[in-house]
């Protein structure tokens, strides 16, 4: 008969040994966590190159792992043909600049002429070898600015005239969609039609979208179209670009102090491009941040390294400086500000004032660490499929 | 003595909690959709999460609600993976270029991203091929492309997937520029930076900043609606019902 184990005294629970496991547990458990979840590194300076060196408890002697090989940037107009690394490699090639300071080249169109619309000539719904193109001359419109909408009508290529049978604006309302048609008149300009707006005289309260719709006979049938773009009436302008700039080098960056007076506190987002002093586009930036009432800068970081990268010299001048502020709970939620249409022009500055050192923070490290714990989604490296 | 033991119980149990960074999977869905559908894609030891998201009014709505998303799932010691299909990857963008939060966010994964707007927008054909919500009828390039900034992705990197396929009524794709799959072209579903007509998403022009074509240049059969989970099969998150 096999003896039956010892059972120990009901009040004796837990024993030693029960204890010395669960301290030993809780010691293992520990130390995992300390290797997994300890809090970011530490916030690194914005120009700090990247440790080569972890950090590890006072007096433990713990071997530094390799610093990981150095990556290039991607190319400032994107990749062609198909990317292939893995997670993090594309993580840390998209991170050598910082998220909101970056190249600017001559060909990034949609930053150099932000209020450049997007419509393309297209081809009438019935054929028959018409296209047409509905337009305008902006998609903001700032106070007593005036949109001037255009309608061009061609077939097989050549301009021919066309009929105007509906044209209005449309204050559009997201939550009533109760739209009342404001008329507008069309008028010949060269081979085009075109009516000029003048959303001041709605007299609104704040930023509104406000659609244009046309409808219009080409001779072989009618054709509808629509376009939408976004007023800033006076009154709902949250902050204006006072003209006061100042320049600084700050740890290896160029830092220019746009002054604006801000009349609705809150979450702005504000743009701006650096030229060189040949005239060509550097570097953009983008201010994102609370501002209070009043008088206040907002920073415009241009890292050291694309200025570095771009072998640009100075002085520098900004450009297309524009802003918005969030307004989120409100729709349209971004109200602009009127672009700056003035002139800023830095201090000379060698070109050794500049870092080349690569873009850090205590983000982009937290982001390095979960990408290289994660082995499971391989992005661009993954193997996909055969194309269909 | 009894006491110390509950609390280092207490504490082994709760440890893993923080220890282990939770990886989430963001489905976020199309235009006039309220989230991502019945069909997720399931990856071992992650949790999917359809993101519900209202893409049947307003751009605004849409990119508050992705931030709140964002904000449950992203932060901390989590780890994000974004699924976005169509007009979600406009969403995605906008709520990437607005907001300051640092989010905790691994890559963007787009198929057929309308994140360049549509030529079909003010068109005829734009209830047709997206629904009929109010959303609809304001998505066009100008509507998207000068809408918010889209270099400003965070660092995050945007992986792209684009069809090439015929989606009915068929004649619309006339009114797209270069390939399309009959509700986006590929200069909106490659994240370039122009409206220009594209051949494939690999072609060498300007994109918007950290968008990156992925595992194939186009998938010329695939329509919009088969798109939908191109890039989720691509990823693994699916084996069965993939096109």
């Amino acid at each position: 008969m096999r003896p039956r184990r010892k059972q120990p005294p009901a009040g004796a629970w837990p024993g030693r040994w029960s204890i010395a496991i669960a301290v030993g547990a809780l010691v293992v458990a520990a130390t995992v966590w300390w290797h997994t979840a300890r809090a970011p590194l530490p916030a690194a300076s914005a120009r700090a190159a990247l440790p080569a060196v972890s950090g590890g408890s006072p007096g433990a002697a713990r071997v530094a792992p390799l610093p990981p090989p150095p990556v290039t940037p991607y190319p400032v107009h994107g990749t062609a043909g198909l990317s292939s690394d893995d997670p993090l490699t594309a993580y840390r090639k998209a991170n050598i600049y910082p998220p909101t300071s970056r190249p600017l080249t001559k060909d990034q169109l949609d930053l150099l002429k932000p209020n450049t619309r997007h419509e393309v000539e297209r081809p009438a719904d019935h054929g028959l070898g018409v296209s047409y193109l509905f337009t305008a001359d902006r998609y903001f419109v700032i106070a007593d600015e005036t949109l001037t909408a255009t309608l061009e009508v061609r077939r097989n290529g050549k301009p021919i005239p066309a009929t105007i049978t509906q044209a209005y604006a449309a204050v559009l309302d997201p939550v009533t969609h109760d739209e009342h048609p404001i008329p507008l008149a069309f008028a010949p300009s060269g081979s085009r039609l075109a009516a000029t707006f003048a959303p001041a005289k709605l007299g609104l309260p704040r930023q509104a979208a406000i659609g244009m719709y046309v409808e219009f006979d080409h001779g072989a049938g009618t054709q509808r179209a629509h376009f939408d773009f976004q007023y800033t009436p006076s009154g709902g302008i949250p902050a204006r670009f006072t003209g006061v700039f100042h320049d600084v080098i700050d740890a290896g960056s160029l830092v220019i102090h746009a002054g604006v007076e801000v009349t609705s506190p809150g979450h702005y987002v504000i743009d701006a491009n650096l030229f060189d002093a040949a005239d060509q586009p550097v570097a953009w930036s983008r201010f994102k941040g609370e501002l209070a009432a009043g008088t206040h800068d907002a920073d415009l970081l241009f890292f050291g390294k694309v200025i570095i990268d771009a072998n640009a010299h100075g002085p520098f001048h900004l450009g297309q400086l524009r802003g918005a502020r969030y307004a989120p709970g409100r729709d349209p939620d971004l109200e602009q500000m009127p672009s700056f249409t003035g002139s800023f022009t830095t201090k000379p500055y060698a070109t050794d004032v500049f870092s080349d050192a690569e873009y850090d923070s205590a983000e982009k490290q937290r982001m390095i660490e979960l990408l290289g714990n994660d082995r499971t989604h391989r992005g661009g490296a993954g193997r996909g499929d055969a194309p269909h | 003595m009894k006491k110390l033991l509950q609390l280092a119980i207490a504490a082994l149990l709760a440890i893993p909690m923080t220890a282990n960074a939770g990886v989430f999977d963001i489905h976020v869905g199309g235009i006039c959709s309220t989230n991502f559908g019945p069909t997720l894609g399931q990856w071992a030891g992650e949790t999917s999460v359809n993101a519900p998201i209202d893409q049947r009014d307003s751009m605004a709505t849409a990119t508050s609600q992705m931030a709140n998303t964002l904000n449950t799932f992203c932060t901390g010691s989590n780890l994000c993976y974004v699924y976005v299909y169509s007009n979600g990857g406009a969403v995605m963008s906008r709520t990437l270029a607005l907001f300051s939060t640092s989010w905790n966010i691994a890559y963007v994964a787009a198929a057929a991203s309308n994140e360049g707007g549509s030529e079909l927008g003010g068109t005829g054909f734009i209830g047709e091929v997206f629904g009929g919500c109010t959303l609809a009828g304001h998505i066009g390039t100008s509507d998207h492309r000068n809408g918010w900034n889209h270099n400003d992705s965070h660092g995050i990197v945007t992986g792209m997937v684009a069809g090439n396929g015929f989606l009915a009524p068929f004649i619309q794709s006339s009114v797209l520029p270069g390939h399309d799959d009959g509700a986006v072209s590929t200069a909106s579903a490659g994240g370039y930076a122009s409206t220009t007509g594209r051949g494939t998403i690999c072609e060498a022009a300007p994109k918007y900043t950290n968008h990156q074509a992925w595992y194939s240049c186009e998938y010329g059969s695939l329509n919009h609606t088969q798109m939908k989970l191109k890039m989720i099969c691509n990823e693994g998150g699916l084996t069965t019902g993939c096109p």
